[in-house]
């Protein structure tokens, strides 16, 4: 059964990168609210680290930065950075809250992502890619991580109603391993 | 064998807690990633790979582009809908003032569009000629004359014809040192010595009371058709041969008329600030000779008069004669003046009329 679930998990994480990175080449660039965008590779790296942890969340979090880097006329190196702190910070704790914790995910989510958006303005004001540090951290920073909290829930909300999720479940294991009895 | 829950547990917390060794790992890589990219300026490895990155991932940014393009639009609409007072300002002045841009632009272009036609007229017709523009008419309610900015400091004379790039538009009566009058073709006292260009008829092109244009003295057996182009003829040495001065728009003639009433519309409207060449010298060529004189003088209804001659019109010399000539053979004959064959009336000088200035 492990197995079984082993292989959904990642199948199930593979279609959500393979949206969040098709999102975040097709769509991100030509959305643009109040001066923040869409970055579908946050959205990647929590949903990740949510679900299966800190250790898959710095994968994720580090790829996804990268890939994000090669793509955007930004600095390179920073998006990676921050998403593979972001990717342990959201990974830390009890593994796969989602199903049972999907609005303290969310919240959690939120914090942390306003969190890389701040860091990572100032960083571009202090490489010189931004001018104001004001309007990076409240204009685009702010706006971001609305955006990022607002899209990343209908992903959570999906990976946590899909049954591999509780394969990694404390409680549910325990549940199984009561079946298996 | 089943797991006991506390061994599962702590299996459980030790595989959170791994993660941190990539982490710091990574951190390390990236730090070290973002050291070079910025040190390496703009052009290097890094920016080489997000080039080829770039490229790969370009399809997918264009079908991006074509799906959010509406959405794009309805976004724009709602920007506009909020936009601020100042913004609409800003933008109302902004339209004002390429709009403006726009009709100066355009009444730029226009002028170069003339000027470029006279200049053609100049190099087709070989004019020696100097350029004025027109500032306005006399003001006169009688009279049809317009004032242009040059004079005698420029070289200009009473009786030099004035034409632009569609033709004739008159000549000129009164000079200053820095202004001209110019009395133009359809003024009621203006006549010019003209011809059907087709079949060489002569007459006299002279204004009316009510601005238009009437060509005189045309013999009712002359073959004139509306739609017929009507030139100058050359003859009094005013206005050099062969330049446009209007086109048929009606020919009548009752049974014992000896001429027909045609009506000719003028190739030119006079517009203000208009460029305009004036013709200060004729050269030989652009007269009539003396030949052309006397052959006009013997033959003025033309060379297809009555008769169905060929393009031999010596033959068809006397008036209302010879039947070979075919009317056909001699259109378009005669661009760039007259044959040797050309006859014009001698009643025309017999009334004074070898000279345009009335």
């Amino acid at each position: 059964m492990e197995v079984r679930d082993r292989r959904a998990y990642m199948r199930a994480i593979g279609i959500v990168a393979g949206i969040c990175v098709m999102f975040q080449m097709a769509l991100s660039p030509q959305l643009s609210v109040f001066g923040g965008t869409i970055n579908f590779m946050m959205i990647l790296t929590g949903c990740v680290a949510l679900l299966a942890g800190s250790r898959y969340g710095v994968f994720a979090g580090f790829f996804s930065g990268m890939l994000y880097d090669f793509t955007m006329p930004v600095p390179a190196g920073l998006m990676m950075l921050m998403l593979s702190v972001a990717g342990y910070i959201l990974g830390s704790g009890e593994r796969n809250r989602l199903q049972e914790q999907l609005d303290a995910s969310v919240k959690f989510f939120a914090g942390v992502c306003f969190g890389v958006n701040v860091v990572y303005s100032i960083a571009l004001v202090l490489t010189g890619s931004e001018s104001s540090i004001i309007a990076a951290v409240l204009g685009h920073g702010l706006a971001s991580t609305i955006l990022d909290t607002i899209f990343v829930i209908p992903f959570l909300y999906g990976l946590s109603r899909t049954d591999f999720g509780q394969a990694f479940s404390t409680r549910i294991a325990r549940k199984g391993y009561r079946k298996l009895r | 064998m089943p797991r006991s829950s506390g061994r599962y547990k702590q299996t459980l917390t030790k595989r959170q807690s791994t993660g941190s060794r990539p982490l710091i790992a990574f951190c390390v890589i990236s730090l070290l990633v973002l050291t070079f990219y910025l040190r390496e300026g703009s052009t290097g490895p890094f920016h080489m790979v997000r080039a080829g990155v770039t490229t790969i991932t370009y399809p997918l940014r264009m079908v991006g582009s074509a799906v959010a393009t509406p959405f794009n639009a309805l976004g724009n609409i709602a920007g506009n809908l909020t936009a601020s007072e100042e913004t609409l300002a800003d933008l109302k002045a902004r339209n004002e003032e390429l709009t403006a841009q726009v009709a100066a632009l355009t009444e730029a272009q226009e002028t170069a569009d003339r000027l470029n036609k006279l200049l053609d007229l100049q190099d087709t017709y070989k004019l020696e000629s100097v350029a004025a523009r027109i500032i306005g008419t006399t003001g006169d309610a009688w009279t049809q004359t317009v004032t242009i900015d040059k004079g005698s400091l420029d070289g200009f004379d009473v009786n030099m014809p004035v034409t632009n790039s569609s033709g004739v538009i008159g000549q000129i009566i009164e000079v200053s040192p820095t202004s001209s009058v110019v009395r133009l073709i359809n003024d009621d006292s203006s006549g010019v010595s003209a011809l059907v260009q087709s079949s060489r008829a002569q007459g006299m092109l002279e204004g009316q009371p009510d601005g238009s244009l009437r060509l005189n003295y045309v013999p009712s057996d002359a073959q004139v058709e509306v739609g017929d182009i009507v030139v100058t003829s050359g003859i009094g040495g005013v206005y050099p041969k062969g330049l446009p001065l209007g086109r048929v728009s009606s020919v009548e003639k009752l049974d014992n008329d000896l001429y027909y009433t045609i009506v000719v519309e003028a190739a030119s409207s006079v517009e203000n600030q208009e460029e305009v060449l004036v013709i200060t010298s004729l050269t030989e060529e652009q007269t009539a000779t003396s030949e052309d004189i006397e052959a006009a003088n013997d033959n003025p209804e033309g060379e297809d008069a009555g008769t169905e001659e060929g393009s031999d019109s010596s033959e068809g010399s006397e008036s209302g004669g010879d039947e070979s000539a075919d009317a056909s053979d001699d259109e378009g004959a005669g661009d760039d003046g007259y044959s040797d064959e050309e006859y014009y009336d001698d009643t025309y000088y017999d009334e004074g009329y070898d000279e345009e200035v009335s």
